[in-house]
């Protein structure tokens, strides 16, 4: 018995040995395959422009790439300015050997983090790590993002410096196409409106499959962004209509990203005269070669026509607003709340956006009822790896383009796939409550026009808020005092609105936390709290209530216990 | 035939150790130690069903800080219905408290401001109570500080 015994535990023994093993290999093999899925991942950080956690992790990306494997680089051509938008492609040879490190570099008086790539033959290439994407990746761009690479390759070529055949190859038509927009550009400058590059635009409609309106007589602008990006106005006024009573402008918006901090340059400019109206921090100029000069360094332009509609590629999506024109970005379109095709393509935020953007939320009936049955304004939701507004760590931002009846909600690509839905859609109605305040300042030509409204009961709380941050010698109402003005507007007329919308979102992604005895209103007005905590309202409420930013912490963390962390 | 089930069970512990471990090992442990007055827990012991009915174990931690959104939120939950599980409980002993290097708040919170969106995948925090038995709460990070980052 005893010898049957330990002849069955040998037997068994050999058994488990050999299930451990199994197990052992499969959890390596999942690993892995986890590591072979990041790569992938990795992958779409297909354009950098950002902070130093995002160095960190694109850092650890290249750390995790198959050393051998051949991919792509881009940083800046200039090391003098350190952040021209112009990129300079270098594809590694499968032979390199690579290694990294990152050494921080005094740049225009900025710390940097830069990455060194050292290759063979003692070759060192040291730049900031911009962005990486496989070589075969190249093959399956889409039309934005090929643009985004042809463009690339203009500020590149116009430098003398040679490009790479294989980046080329891919992008040469678009080369042609970009060079094309920027002389129809300049016709159109010198007021010589013609159509002749209008097959251009047709051009556009052969590729991918975002549509593109074709280009009319009455067509009046082209030209790129320094995101790589064309923007085209279409049905502009006659240059008599423009002078008599619409002044036709052209937002710029010049991230001077030299200073680390993104600052919002404005310039208005009169597309039929050539003059620019009125600049700021040194970039006023009346020269129309000085604008032209602005477009070839491919700065960041966008350009309005007052009576018409607009129409806007970005880096990933493709916007079309024009009046009566076909096709246009993808994702569904209740009304005049449009899901970008990047937020249709996230599983998971099209999972909470179609519980959000429903008659069922309350903070969608509320918050976005300028744009719901609207033919005026629209509002579109997108999701980016990096927020091209922002070069913080926002998880979300919106923004109005000057003279457009626009507003664009950004969420960040790394918060919404690492935080739960409750989380997340929290950030989504908080950013739904600044594009109410902004469509609504909007209704009265923007927030300088509030003073004539505060008789008008819909606007008499706003102005309330709004003559705090103006300037009262100079009347000026900065971005930041834009932002903090929102901020205290939402805090005190909306924050019962914004925690009606988490609520029901949540309620209606896990119906149970209804009957939960640990979570009531307070816990969802505790999350609504959050991002407004800097406000005269929060105070209040604190003081009334006697809560503290501890107590509402700890309603935040048992909401988000009593609800799901993904999308039902 | 109770020594082989008892070996057996062995057998699986260890299987199920070296699992946990090479699971714990992809992220970098950290430890805070909690003082006490500059935080509040809450327990939370109820029946939910996410998928099936489950007693389910909660604890909620908020923390002060000198930061912006003033506290910090963290959760240690074990119900893999809900989402994302911590490692279980631990108790440590005195000696193995001193030899533990605890991250101050500071450095937690600059840590946390470095990872926003990445700290939960790369650090396994542990926030430690110190007592009769002294417990280390495996936790994630609820509160990030993007959300006071937001632009319009």
């Amino acid at each position: 018995m005893h010898k049957f015994s330990t002849s069955n535990n040998f037997r068994l023994n050999v058994a488990l040995r050999f299930v451990l093993i199994l197990l052992t290999l499969n959890n390596l093999s999942c690993k892995r395959d986890e590591l072979e899925s990041e790569n992938e991942t990795n992958l779409k950080y297909f354009f950098y422009m950002g902070n130093d956690e995002d160095i960190k992790v694109i850092i650890e990306d290249f750390k995790q790439l198959d050393k051998k494997k051949s991919f792509t680089s881009a940083y800046p051509v200039n090391d003098k300015i350190s952040w021209d938008h112009a990129y300079r492609l270098y594809t590694l040879k499968k032979s390199d050997s690579v290694k990294y490190n990152v050494p921080i570099i005094e740049v225009g008086g900025v710390v940097r983090n830069f990455i060194t790539i050292s290759k063979r033959k003692n070759e060192r290439i040291q730049a900031p790590a911009l962005h990486v994407f496989d070589v075969e990746f190249l093959d399956n761009l889409n039309i934005e993002q090929r643009a985004f690479i042809a463009n690339s390759l203009n500020c590149f070529s116009a430098r003398g410096l040679k490009v790479p055949k294989e980046v080329l190859d891919f992008t040469e038509n678009f080369n042609e196409f970009n060079r094309n927009l920027i002389r129809s550009t300049e016709a159109r400058m010198a007021n010589q409106i013609d159509d002749s590059n209008k097959g251009n635009f047709q051009r556009l409609n052969d590729h991918g499959n975002n549509s593109v309106a074709t280009s009319s007589t009455n067509s009046c602008f082209v030209s790129l962004d320094f995101e790589w990006s064309f923007y085209r106005t279409d049905n502009c006024p006659s240059i008599a209509d423009a002078n008599a009573s619409i002044i036709n402008t052209i937002i710029t918006y010049l991230d001077q990203r030299l200073a680390g901090v993104p600052q919002v340059e404005k310039i208005e400019y009169n597309p039929f005269s050539g003059i620019i109206i009125t600049g700021e921090a040194g970039y006023i100029s009346n020269n129309k070669s000085y604008f032209m000069s602005l477009v070839e360094q491919s700065k960041y332009i966008y350009f309005h026509c007052a009576v018409g509609g607009s129409l806007y590629f970005t880096r990933n999506t493709v916007s079309d607003n024009c009046q009566n024109s076909p096709g246009g970005g993808g994702g569904s379109s209740p009304n005049n709340v449009i899901v970008d095709q990047t937020v249709v393509n996230n599983v998971k935020l099209s999972c909470v956006m179609g519980k959000i953007l429903n008659t069922a939320n309350s903070g969608y009936v509320k918050l976005l009822q300028g744009f719901i049955n609207s033919s005026t304004y629209n509002v579109t939701f997108k999701v980016e790896p990096v927020i091209p507004t922002q070069t913080g760590t926002a998880n979300g931002s919106t923004v109005q383009p000057i003279g457009t009846k626009n507003v664009i909600i950004y969420l960040k690509t790394s918060f919404v796939e690492q935080n739960s839905v409750a989380n997340v859609a929290k950030t989504v109605v908080h950013e739904m409550a600044h594009a109410y305040l902004a469509q609504k300042l909007l209704t009265i030509g923007g927030a300088g026009n509030l003073a004539q409204n505060m008789n008008n009961k819909e606007f008499k709380d706003l102005f309330a808020y709004y003559s705090k941050y103006v300037n009262p010698a100079t009347g000026a109402f900065s971005a930041v005092a834009n932002n903090d003005f929102d901020h205290a507007a939402m805090a005190g007329l909306l924050i019962n609105d914004i925690a009606g919308g988490i609520k029901d979102f949540i309620e209606s992604n896990y119906p149970a936390v209804k009957t939960d005895e640990y979570v009531s209103f307070d816990n969802y007005k505790a999350l609504a709290w959050i991002g407004l905590r800097d406000t005269e309202a929060y105070d209040k409420f604190k003081s009334l209530t006697g809560e503290t930013n501890e107590s509402q912490t700890l309603k935040i963390t048992v909401l988000e216990s009593s609800s799901t962390y993904d999308c039902n | 035939m109770t020594a082989i089930n008892m070996k057996s069970t062995l057998f699986l512990l260890i299987i199920i150790c070296s699992w946990q471990t090479l699971n714990a090992q992809s992220k970098k442990d950290i430890y805070h130690l909690l003082s006490k007055g500059s935080y509040q827990t809450q327990k939370i012991v109820r029946t939910v069903r996410f998928k099936t009915e489950r007693l389910d174990t909660v604890y909620a931690f908020s923390l002060t800080c000198d930061c912006k959104p003033g506290a910090l939120g963290f959760i240690h939950t074990v119900n893999p219905e809900r989402g994302p599980v911590n490692l279980p409980i631990r108790s440590l002993t005195n000696k193995e408290l001193k030899n533990i290097e605890f991250l101050s708040l500071d450095s937690l919170v600059n840590l946390m401001k470095d990872n926003d969106n990445t700290f939960n995948s790369k650090f396994n925090l542990y926030l430690v109570e110190k007592g009769k038995v002294n417990f280390a709460y495996n936790v994630f990070k609820i509160t990030s500080f993007g959300d006071y980052e937001d632009g319009y």
